[in-house]
């Protein structure tokens, strides 16, 4: 039983540090979220909607962002920005290339979202003396936001475990935290199960978010 | 540019080390996911139970995290295993986690009516998850599977920040001797894009073609 006391008396000694860390988990999360959502707005709505050359760039921007890995880009960032003269701190060059990744991935959900709905009842609004605009934002729009609240919740769910890479770039969160303190303390791996499991609650209760709006918006869609 | 060329040879033992990692993973999580797959969806309810909590673990932590925890826990429990093991064996279970969720959900999408048309035919237990079954369920699985190997590839990534030597790590260490970041850092994106771009037109094409068949 002594293994179990020395532990457990490791967990309870590490417990403040994870806490802060989690908090910049978090921060992270709650920072990349809202911009790659806005940013995939927009990519989407200038590719479905805006000139051609723009349009197209945006979908090798898509492309690249999404066959590249995301550790990458944080260094890009990280590294190669200062030398044009940009210092960002590592912190928000996690946040913004979490939200230029996820904003990619987003982006097709949601021109797909508009592309499903739209012929037709575009065709309906026309009939009706509608104009396209109005239709777009009072028919279109709010038809496609209730369908893509469930990927973006998904995404939220892989948003938050992506937020772990910014330990490549020296920032600590969760992740990094447990390995600092797992080489300080000459602790075992255990230090990582405990990171594990506050990464797992975070994803459980995401899901069940992500569960309870998928059953009210499918509601909502009939 | 020069400086590309130079370290090219390193960067280009650094790539042949991360497509290996990826194709092991990806070949073990792929013939572990069609045996959990199958295992997934027969009629052993403590197995079932076993696999679904297997999947909930690793697909609710990071791959990262998954990394570190088998890069001190052999060391622990007194295997000494190389760096490049311990993150593989990560990448490998993470893939296996994928691949059977994968597996199991296109198995349970056919139609419960074709095991009753075999069953009434007279066609045996094995002949009908072998013949009927598993060929359909391993064609839909196609885009999903090449999407969560273009994820791996991606994944191999992560190995740089546990500390297992490969692309990404050789090319942070020609860049802290070079300082030449945007065509070190930008040839190895490119490199990493040439190996997950295909892959994930492939899905695609692959995609559209079966949304014509349904």
């Amino acid at each position: 039983m002594d293994w179990l006391i020395v532990k457990l008396r490791l967990i309870g000694s590490i417990y403040p540090q994870m806490l802060d860390a989690l908090g910049v988990t978090l921060g992270i999360a709650a920072l990349a979220l809202p911009l790659a959502v806005v940013l995939a707005a927009v990519i989407a709505a200038v590719r479905l909607f805006g000139p051609k050359p723009i349009a197209m760039a945006l979908g090798g921007w898509i492309e690249l962002m999404r066959n590249t890995p995301l550790l990458l880009q944080m260094f890009l960032l990280y590294f190669a920005l200062p030398m044009l003269g940009w210092r960002l701190d590592g912190f928000y060059c996690g946040v913004l290339a979490i939200a230029f990744q996820h904003s990619a991935f987003l982006a097709e959900t949601f021109r797909g979202a508009i592309e499903t709905i739209s012929r037709r009842q575009w065709e309906a609004a026309r009939a009706l003396g509608i104009r396209d605009s109005t239709a777009l934002w009072h028919l279109i729009l709010p038809q496609a936001a209730v369908k893509v609240a469930a990927p973006i919740g998904n995404q939220l769910i892989i948003l938050v475990k992506d937020t772990s890479v910014v330990s490549g770039i020296a920032v600590l969160d969760l992740t990094l935290t447990g390995k600092i303190i797992l080489e300080r303390n000459a602790a075992s791996f255990e230090v990582f199960i405990v990171v594990a499991t506050f990464y797992l609650a975070l994803t459980v209760l995401l899901g069940l978010l992500v569960r309870f709006v998928e059953t009210r918006t499918r509601a909502m869609v009939g | 540019m020069d400086v590309l060329v130079q370290s090219l040879p390193y960067l280009a033992k650094g790539a042949l080390q991360t497509v290996w990692m990826a194709v092991v993973a990806i070949f073990v999580g792929s013939v572990a996911g069609l045996v959990l797959g199958l295992a997934a969806v027969s009629r052993f309810t403590a197995l079932r139970w076993l696999i679904d909590a297997y999947i909930f673990l690793t697909r609710g932590i990071p791959i990262l995290v998954l990394m570190f925890i088998t890069y001190y826990a052999f060391p622990a429990m007194g295997y000494r295993v190389s760096s490049y093991a311990a993150v593989t064996v990560a990448l490998a279970l993470y893939a296996t986690a994928f691949y059977t969720d994968i597996m199991r959900g296109c198995l349970q999408s056919l139609p419960r009516g074709q095991t009753e048309a075999a069953k009434s035919l007279g066609m045996g237990r094995m002949s009908i998850i072998f013949d009927i079954l598993l060929p359909q369920a391993m064609k839909s699985s196609l885009p999903p599977w090449l999407n969560t190997s273009i994820v791996m590839v991606k994944s191999t990534s992560y190995s740089a920040i546990v500390g297992a030597w490969e692309l990404t790590y050789a090319a942070k260490e020609v860049v802290e001797r070079t300082l030449a970041t945007f065509e070190i850092f930008g040839a190895v994106m490119l490199f990493y894009f040439a190996i997950c771009y295909p892959l994930s037109l492939l899905s695609t094409h692959l995609e559209k073609k079966t949304a014509v068949v349904h």
